[in-house]
């Protein structure tokens, strides 16, 4: 990951939007979407980065807000949640006594443990609804924007490395979903994206 | 740079001092997982005292917690129920807590199966305004309140129905035990006894499975008892998991038991083992039911149940030479709770046994439990709703059932005749578990107004206009439990951790600000603290007392066994004639009574039952109790190898179930421990929420077989009066 400003800052605003969508969407992203706005600058700030072009694209727009509220709905706010715990083991602590310590598919594990550790650590806050849901795809990208929107590389690579290797999970869950492909599309793209940061020379 | 509007909604608030970031080493997740995780014997833990609520028992239970997460759970050790064991669905329940299925804000429909969320404020207001309109168009009686209750519910939610002038209060003992109850209430006036089952010599469990439906210290009392000899009799169309501790079993007829107890009772009449002493001080109308037993002779009894005229005796007689040290269990649903038309008689017949055997208050024998003296709010600061002057809907078509618990099903009736126009569920299943699901949904969607409060998203949720997201039991304070028994005490639920999802509110907190939308916040003018210390004021422990031994029991208090209360019948003694009964249009003798369906050669009589890993159907979408479900093939009915044999079924194979209400298709486990009259279904799968990820598509709902139907006596759901055909699908 190169780390002059400009792409940095193309990174960071990328991963933003990429959080916004992750979000429970109202009228403006909506409007930003709807207009191709949202993804028009997803292209200016992955041209920055990297010269190859993304051959994912997101092409099943829901028709309209309504549309895209009920697929959030029926995926991302219930049924396919995004949050990393889900996705992991629940606690490597091997001496604790829950019937469900060693699966996956529950809230609150070690990674919410640790996004709650970072957070404190960096004295930042998030909303109180996601307290308890810390790692929530959209909490993760914001703070992954934010490392390397100022500058602390090894902090940024190494946050990448912790939190984003659940997606392809995730990706699967979203698959199993009948209806609208909007999300998975997103996700999709989402997965080439922090892909590509991995990859860039700087990470090496 | 940009011209969309993203950092409007950046969840992230840095503060300026936060730009100066620490390295990664001290940061990355391998470093804090050893530091704070896999090293972390030595981090506190906290020990919080509760309660569970895996199933109706709510034993005590020990929430050790670490890092602010549920880590441990333990029974808790001086909980009359737990005695330091949690059974396996008290451990698998919990993870509820923590599960991906949960609501997590307010919803409100917007179309088939649609919801939206919308703020707590505008549901109570939209709540608020749409019961009122019909309070004033079509008056209280057209609205109604359901659940089934914990210690928060039991008294909030009949204040919150009562202080907007309705008596409409129901719980699920409609299809649980309105029969036993009712038979119990009108003949010992209590709608259950314990039994002390430790000290019996003989002990009879009818359809009862303390191996199914598990309270650890049942379970150990009746382990003592055998240890000391007594003998343990289970009659049951199946062999169920107390089978293990068992001497005998009875695979009796199912639906047929009332008249093994007649035929038991003829016996012990015959015999001259009756307790005469004992009927002759406490109770009155024997006369009249010894002339009506002389007819049912136990030659009598086997053709109708099966049991051979000699076991029926010969168990007679070695209760009644045990007496007062035997009894028959009272069972909860059992084999009497709501499962046939004649189940109110099997249970006034019941109790009338344990009395002919004169064990009441017995050691031994059965108990009216002795209940902690709590106290009340003051009313004149906290004035009560006012008592509505009509009674609730179903009362006069069932003057039998219990009042304060009533008979939930007639909001379903009623809604499908106009009359009931709106219903508010709290902790209920209605539309899956109460009566036939496909009647339930119809009647729900007639409904002008109807309030889920829950946890998951079950189908009366996903019939809702308005969800309203519960806290789970993990992360809430409640009221007060009372526990009554030999020795009274009173239990505590507790929060073990602060709430997962911020949005969902405890039950208390959410009648009161409904109770405000809707005008009648008076009624609700304290807090659950402050409930809770002057139920406690009385007793003499303090609050911070209770919060932190979780469970106290007053063995001060503690009932004298040997010395008869003053029953609270209308006689105040065992009633075997019942004016009641006979006010109601009933025969104020215990009669036999055919049950309303029978199989014939072809056909067979569905019954159900507990699996001991689950809870109704709230524990099935519990991933690892389901995964239990899984991997031993726990949905599968039981059919018995002769009647496999005659239709060509094999272990395993698929066939369909067919009744009047559905076709399901499910395997078969062929087993000689099920009658051959009879097919089993455990009673906790066919989840059809599509948010119940896990359970959905597991098995197939009982309750979709069962006509929608009352019994005559209680209103009970005569949830076994189902004939079935089943035929082989594929081998």
């Amino acid at each position: 990951m190169n780390t002059n400003i400009d792409q940095g800052q193309a990174v960071s605003q990328l991963l933003y939007i990429m959080a916004d969508l992750y979000k429970y969407p109202d009228i403006e992203i909506w409007e930003d979407i709807s207009s191709y706005r949202l993804f028009n600058e997803l292209k200016v700030c992955e041209s920055i980065i990297t010269e190859a072009d993304s051959l994912i694209e997101i092409t099943e727009l829901p028709k309209d807000l309504q549309y895209l509220q009920e697929i959030y709905l029926e995926s991302l706010g219930g049924k396919v949640l995004p949050v990393e715990s889900i996705y992991k083991e629940w606690t490597a602590d091997r001496i604790c006594h829950l019937p469900f310590a060693r699966s996956k598919g529950y809230l609150f594990g070690d990674s919410a443990l640790h996004i709650h550790y970072i957070l404190e650590k960096f004295d930042i806050e998030i909303p109180e609804e996601y307290r308890n849901m810390p790692d929530h795809i959209s909490i993760l990208l914001e703070l992954l924007g934010y490392f390397i929107s100022h500058g602390n590389k090894e902090l940024a690579f190494q946050f990448l490395a912790d939190h984003f290797d659940w997606l392809g999970d995730f990706e699967d869950r979203l698959r199993e979903q009948s209806g609208n492909q909007f999300y998975l599309q997103v996700t999709r793209y989402l997965e080439y994206i922090l892909d590509t940061l991995k990859r860039l020379p700087a990470n090496k | 740079m940009l011209d969309s509007k993203i950092s409007r909604r950046s969840f992230i608030k840095a503060s300026t001092a936060t730009a100066v970031l620490a390295t990664a080493g001290t940061a990355s997740f391998n470093e804090w997982s050893n530091q704070y995780v896999k090293a972390s014997e030595s981090t506190e833990i906290k020990e919080i005292p509760s309660t569970c609520n895996g199933c109706s028992s709510k034993c005590g239970i020990i929430g050790h917690v670490k890092n602010g997460r549920l880590w441990k759970l333990s029974g808790h050790p001086d909980h009359p129920y737990s005695k330091g064991k949690l059974c396996a669905r008290g451990h698998g329940y919990a993870t509820l807590v923590y599960s991906q299925d949960r609501i997590t804000e307010p919803l409100k429909r917007v179309g088939e199966g649609k919801f939206e969320p919308i703020s707590w404020e505008q549901a109570y207001k939209e709540i608020a305004e749409r019961l009122n309109k019909i309070i004033e168009e079509h008056g209280p009686r057209a609205i109604s309140l359901t659940e089934d209750p914990r210690a928060t519910g039991k008294f909030y939610s009949p204040r919150f129905i009562q202080a907007l002038g309705s008596p409409n209060y129901y719980t699920h003992h409609v299809v649980c035990s309105n029969s036993r109850d009712a038979g119990f209430l009108h003949t010992l006036g209590t709608t259950a006894t314990s039994a002390d089952i430790s000290s019996s010599k003989y002990i009879m469990f009818i359809g009862r499975s303390y191996g199914d439906a598990i309270r650890p210290s049942s379970v150990q009392s009746l382990a003592e008892a055998k240890d000391s000899g007594a003998k343990i009799v289970i009659v049951d169309p199946r062999l169920n998991n107390t089978g293990n501790l068992a001497t005998e079993w009875l695979a009796i007829r199912p639906g047929t038991d009332l008249a093994l107890v007649l035929a038991m009772s003829h016996v012990l009449v015959k015999e001259n083992l009756h307790d005469i002493e004992f009927l002759n001080n406490y109770s009155i109308g024997f006369e009249e039911y010894a002339n009506e037993l002389d007819k049912y002779t136990p030659v009598w009894a086997e053709e109708l149940t099966g049991i051979s005229a000699d076991v029926i005796t010969r168990i007679a007689i070695d209760m009644g030479k045990a007496k007062p040290k035997s009894l028959i269990e009272q069972s909860w649903r059992g084999a009497f709770g709501c499962n046939y038309e004649n189940s109110t008689e099997t249970g006034r017949a019941v109790a009338l046994f344990n009395a002919m055997l004169g064990n009441l208050q017995q050691k031994g024998g059965s108990i009216f439990g002795g209940k902690p003296k709590l106290g009340n709010l003051d009313s004149k600061k906290h004035p009560n709703p006012q008592e509505p002057d009509f009674k609730k809907a179903g009362y006069e078509e069932f003057p039998l059932a219990y009042y304060n618990n009533g008979v939930a099903t007639i909001v379903a009736k009623e809604a499908m005749e106009g009359k009931m126009k709106a219903a508010i569920f709290y902790h209920s299943n209605a539309a899956l578990g109460y009566g036939n699901p496909k009647y339930m949904k119809e009647a729900l969607s007639k409904l002008d107004l109807v309030v889920a409060i829950d946890v998951q998203m079950s189908e009366t949720a996903l019939l809702a206009d308005y969800i309203l997201p519960d806290v789970s039991y993990i992360e809430r304070d409640e009221l007060i439990e009372e526990l009554s028994g030999k020795t009274p005490g009173i239990a505590l639920r507790q929060k073990i951790v602060d709430k997962v999802h911020p949005k969902t509110k405890p039950i208390d907190v959410i009648y009161k600000e409904l109770a405000e939308a809707c005008g009648v916040g008076q009624y609700f003018n304290f807090t659950l603290d402050e409930l809770n210390e002057a139920m406690l004021a009385p007793t003499g422990v303090t609050y911070k007392e209770l919060r932190k031994k979780g469970t106290i029991m007053f063995p001060d208090k503690a009932i004298e066994l040997g010395v008869m209360p003053e029953l609270k019948t209308p006689s105040k003694k065992v009633e075997f004639y019942s004016d009641k009964f006979k006010e109601a249009g009933f025969s104020p003798v215990v009669k036999w009574v055919e049950p309303k369906v029978s199989p014939k050669q072809d056909s067979f009589r569905l019954i159900t039952g507990k699996q001991a890993i689950h809870s109704h159907t709230q524990t099935a979408n519990i991933p690892i109790l389901m995964q239990i479900t899984k991997d031993y093939d726990l949905e599968r009915i039981w059919m018995n190898p002769a009647r496999a044999r005659e239709l060509g079924i094999k272990d395993g194979d698929l066939v369909e179930v067919k009744s009047s209400e559905a076709t399901s298709t499910v395997h078969v486990k062929v087993t000689e421990k099920v009658h051959p009259e009879a097919i089993f279904v455990p009673s906790h799968y066919g989840i059809t929420s599509n948010y119940q990820k896990t359970a959905k598509g597991v098995g197939f709902g009982y309750m979709e077989h069962v006509p929608f139907d009352f019994e005559a006596w209680s209103g009970s759901g005569n949830i076994q009066e189902v004939i079935v055909k089943v035929r082989k699908v594929k081998g």
